[in-house]
């Protein structure tokens, strides 16, 4: 039966599988030019109304941040954004003296706590009698993730390819 | 393929093997059209565009908010600042400007002499293209730095264009990439010292002969303890040493390099590819 909806399924399946060849990351060249202009309406913005929200709108801190994703996942990202909100927004504006006192020396104080505990548990935790095991909720939820256990969207068959069928 | 893992892919959905497209640590291309072109999962692929869009937005940022604070800095001098720490500061003497060239260009010329003795196949205007690459990104990177404490790293980009200029090297691919990443980084952590000695009131001359010493004496106790590792450490860096010196963060390193020194950046990102 060849009505023109299939008709037109047809050239639209062919046109997919014609251009899996051509798929390539390519556009991802591209970046370069977007990374270039997104800086720029937002100096302006920020230039035309020096008091507004446009000034904290740093492009190069989005990127970067944003580039440590494949190893990081979510639940790196938001403790790091909770830390920054309550000292360096909730901190700052409502307990402006407390932030300029101790800000520093909380910075100072985080980082010698990860260490210290790193030395901790190493030491305690990981090393006598080959290493205790603590399973909690805590230490387990994240592996049950499709994150972590690598599941891909589709499972390919034994065999089966995906993507070009010729490459140089 | 997962949606996002940092690990590259094959046409089958298992983890790319690199070493099935390798003879003798070279790229052989009979063996990669064989197996498989490399895919990367959305995520990674999408990490790489943001990498490629930083670089340009740290600089068109800098030179935005920053380009008059620049030009202003190179003219002043520590005399002209006016706060208590300038003020403290001035009673010991600066360290003379030729101190920190003479230490460049000797650091330079080892530079050469290493590459010449090693043979490790980065030519020499690669090596001078580093540097150079290097000192573009010095500023920027130092000024998004001080102001937002981020650290960003040139290494990406670095690989990218020692893979366009000088494809199927993986080892000139990963010294291009150290010397220009480490000069940036380096450049960095001493500006950062500067200015906690600044602080902190210690001499700037002291500061200097201090640093210069401590990476003399870290150089080559890092040197000693890499060789004595090698030679009495038993498979070290295999995955299954019993240990569990297992290297991960070399084998990352030294995947990424063969990735781009070997099957290279114009397989992913030009017109056409793959």
């Amino acid at each position: 039966m060849s009505t023109p909806c299939s008709c037109l399924q047809e050239m639209t399946i062919r046109r997919l599988t014609n251009n899996i060849p051509h798929i390539s990351y390519y556009p991802l060249a591209w970046f370069f030019l977007i990374g270039a202009v997104l800086p720029i309406p937002f100096y302006y913005l920020a230039r035309r109304r020096p008091r507004s929200f446009w000034r904290y709108v740093h492009m190069p801190i989005i990127l970067i941040s944003s580039a440590s994703v494949p190893p990081a996942n979510g639940v790196n990202l938001s403790s790091w954004i909770l830390t920054g909100f309550v000292f360096q927004w909730f901190m700052r504006r409502y307990h402006f003296r407390w932030w300029m006192r101790y800000n520093y020396l909380l910075a100072s104080g985080l980082e010698a706590g990860v260490v210290l505990g790193l030395i901790i548990v190493f030491f305690a935790v990981q090393l006598p009698h080959g290493g205790y095991n603590v399973n909690w909720w805590g230490n387990q939820v994240w592996k049950d993730t499709a994150d972590a256990k690598l599941i891909p969207l589709r499972t390919l068959a034994p065999g089966e390819t995906f993507g070009p069928a010729t490459w140089s | 393929m997962p949606i996002s893992v940092g690990a590259a892919y094959d046409n089958t959905g298992a983890m790319y093997n690199l070493s099935a497209i390798l003879t003798n640590n070279e790229f052989d291309q009979a063996k990669y059209e064989q197996y498989s072109p490399m895919f990367l999962p959305i995520t990674y692929a999408v990490t790489y565009g943001t990498f490629f869009a930083a670089y340009p937005a740290i600089v068109v940022h800098t030179f935005l908010w920053y380009r008059r604070d620049i030009v202003h800095q190179f003219r002043r001098s520590l005399r002209d600042e006016t706060d208590i720490h300038a003020h403290l500061m001035r009673k010991y003497p600066e360290a003379p400007r030729w101190w920190f060239i003479a230490l460049g260009l000797i650091a330079f010329v080892v530079g050469i002499i290493a590459i010449e003795i090693c043979h490790i196949g980065l030519p020499i205007w690669a090596y001078v293209l580093s540097v150079v690459f290097a000192l573009l990104f010095i500023v920027p990177f130092g000024i998004v730095q001080a102001t937002t404490n981020q650290v960003f790293y040139v290494s990406v980009l670095a690989e990218l264009l020692i893979g366009y200029i000088l494809p199927g090297h993986p080892i000139a691919t990963m010294f291009f990439r150290s010397i220009a990443s480490d000069t940036v980084f380096q450049a960095l952590t001493y500006a950062g010292d500067l200015k906690f000695g600044h602080y902190m009131k210690v001499p700037q001359r002291l500061i200097f002969v201090s640093q210069v010493g401590a990476s003399l004496i870290s150089l080559a106790s890092a040197i000693a303890a890499q060789r004595w590792a090698l030679a009495n450490i038993p498979d070290i860096c295999s995955p299954t040493q019993k240990d569990f010196f297992t290297c991960p963060n070399l084998r990352v390193f030294s995947t990424s390099a063969t990735i781009w020194g070997s099957i290279g950046p114009r397989r992913f990102f030009s017109p056409g590819a793959l």
